[in-house]
């Protein structure tokens, strides 16, 4: 299921136009991304939240070369799944 | 900031920007997930552009154990969401640390490793000796005072393979110091220091050693040139070429153990108060100021040193003993030869008494290697094949090969085999190095004595040899 199937799935059940439909998800997303980015969290009923997680600095070696190496902190989304949406994918 | 943003906050910024109804806004925002939902039965996979994909990841059974009863039970097998973020959005939130990136760690800074890395120890100590010389005469300008207490410092903090190169950068400048120039008739000793004064000779930039380091380079150069005069005599020439590849290794252990007999005072004036003493006394100063110049470089050079680094080292000193090598026996080929007589014999019994038989086979590729350049070179055949012969002593790593193989700077040596074990199934070098010698450390001594090219494969029933070892006195 890609970005085109799911924008026409879209656009058949709410009767928007396909053009539409993929400016307002853009809009939808971009939206998401801006509140994700100030570190806010989504929670959707039923689906689960997105939430910004910091990610701490660690060493990893190279198992082959003994070579070590620093990896830097870094924020990631993380997506956790609501019970009842979990519940609905078994 | 860690604000809870519901779906009604999401479809306000649809109505602000698409003029939607509020209602048909709240609507669309929950379709979307719905729809995700769905698709995410049916297909598995949904893929949203801008946001990421979701996926729906099969979990097999396995077993556990119930934390509470302690019994085992099964896991049943389930599906669980994964969501992974589209790049867009991943960079767009990891942005406030986008400037970092991964850093590769500098052999400095792994201290473990040093240990794993025995075989090169020795090598590397070595090669720092040298480098130190090279830097030492290179820049032998008197240094600033304020760096004395900061390199001092650095030296304390390193660890004991630290004080040896900083050990080592010691003696080296006492080679070039009055003190020492009385030590040089002494022995054996001063063929070690050869090519390190010779390097002097070249640059160093202290007026007031300048000629008593000549006297002393004229000592060596008087030596080579005796070496290379005396009647072609390919037996006596080689092992005195010996020298300086294969004593090195001991100067290494020599340099150890001098600073705390003749240089006593030195050292330990260098850490208690050296500041105070650099005030007071002239030769000290001296002295100081190449310990100043040696230490931080040796702080730098343990970022930046790379494995070419030290190769290019190498060659510029091998370059600069060849040229002094060269230039001596041209200049001095008349004066070397009322000492010639006396000196030459002293390396030659220190060479059989202290590495007897393995220096024959060295010798004879040596020889070979001089015959060679004498029939390429008959018109300064001696000066030609003595460099030729110092280049090919340098380039073979000392080693020195008694009956057993032995592990390069090691604490330890091989003396013999203390029992034969058979490799079985589920067994390690590293289980059996702790079997035998308590430490997995030993490992290494494991391999040596059995030539395992790859420890990590040992095939099953493999006989292997268990060294004997013994410490290693210095």
């Amino acid at each position: 299921m890609n970005n085109k199937d799911f924008i026409a799935e879209l656009s058949r059940r709410l009767g928007y136009t396909l053009k539409d439909t993929s400016s307002l998800v853009a809009t939808l997303v971009s939206e998401m991304t801006e509140e994700l980015e100030d570190e806010n969290v989504i929670s959707i009923q039923n689906v689960g939240t997105f939430e910004v997680k910091k990610k701490q600095e660690r060493v990893v070696v190279n198992p082959s070369t003994q070579q070590r190496m620093l990896v830097p902190p870094k924020l990631v989304v993380n997506f956790k799944p609501s019970a009842s949406f979990k519940e609905k994918m078994q | 900031m860690d604000k809870k943003v519901l779906v009604q906050d999401l479809s306000e910024g649809l109505v602000r920007r698409k003029g939607l109804s509020q209602e048909d806004a709240m609507t669309f925002v929950r379709t979307v997930f719905d729809l995700v939902g769905e698709f995410l039965q049916t297909d598995k996979i949904v893929k949203i552009k801008g946001l990421g994909t979701f996926k729906l990841v099969t979990v097999d059974s396995r077993e556990s154990v119930d934390v509470n009863t302690g019994e085992r039970i099964v896991i049943k097998e389930y599906t669980k969401v994964n969501f992974t973020p589209d790049p867009v959005l991943r960079d767009a939130v990891n942005k406030p640390f986008a400037q970092f990136e991964t850093v590769i760690l500098n052999e400095g800074t792994n201290l473990e490793d040093m240990e794993r890395m025995d075989d090169e120890g020795v090598e590397r100590i070595y090669h720092a000796g040298q480098d130190g010389n090279v830097e030492d005469m290179a820049d032998g300008q008197p240094g600033e005072q304020p760096q004395v207490a900061e390199g001092r410092e650095e030296d304390h903090s390193v660890d004991s393979y630290g004080k040896e190169r900083i050990l080592s950068g010691n003696t080296s400048n006492e080679t070039a110091l009055p003190i020492e120039t009385a030590s040089i008739e002494e022995g054996p000793e001063d063929e070690a220091e050869g090519p390190m004064s010779e390097g002097a000779g070249e640059e160093t930039g202290n007026e007031a050693e300048e000629q008593l380091q000549e006297s002393f380079v004229e000592d060596d150069e008087a030596q080579a040139s005796g070496e290379s005069e005396a009647d072609d005599g390919e037996e006596e020439a080689a092992p005195i070429f010996e020298n300086p590849g294969q004593e090195e290794p001991e100067a290494c252990g020599i340099q150890d153990v001098r600073p705390g007999q003749d240089e006593r005072h030195v050292s330990n004036v260098h850490v208690a108060s050296q500041q105070i003493e650099v005030q007071k006394v002239e030769h000290q100063k001296v002295e100081h100021q190449h310990i100043v110049q040696v230490a931080p470089e040796h702080g730098r050079h343990r970022v930046y040193l790379t494995p070419w680094m030290m190769f290019f080292l190498v060659l510029l000193v091998l370059f600069l003993m060849a040229v002094s090598y060269y230039a001596g026996s041209q200049l001095h080929s008349g004066e070397g030869t009322s000492q010639k007589a006396d000196l030459p014999d002293k390396p030659a019994e220190s060479l059989t008494v202290k590495s007897g038989q393995n220096a024959s086979p060295r010798k004879q590729a040596a020889d070979s290697l001089k015959m060679e350049a004498d029939s390429l070179k008959p018109e300064n055949s001696g000066t030609r094949a003595d460099t030729v012969s110092t280049v090919v002593k340098k380039e073979t790593p000392p080693q020195p090969k008694v009956e057993y193989p032995q592990v390069e700077g090691g604490a330890y040596e091989i003396v013999g085999i203390q029992e034969r074990h058979r490799m079985r199934s589920g067994e390690t070098l590293r289980g059996l190095a702790l079997k035998y010698y308590g430490s997995k450390d030993f490992t290494v001594y494991l391999v040596v004595q059995n030539k395992i090219a790859n420890p990590d494969i040992v095939p099953e029933g493999m006989w292997l040899e268990i060294p004997k070892l013994r410490l290693k006195r210095r």
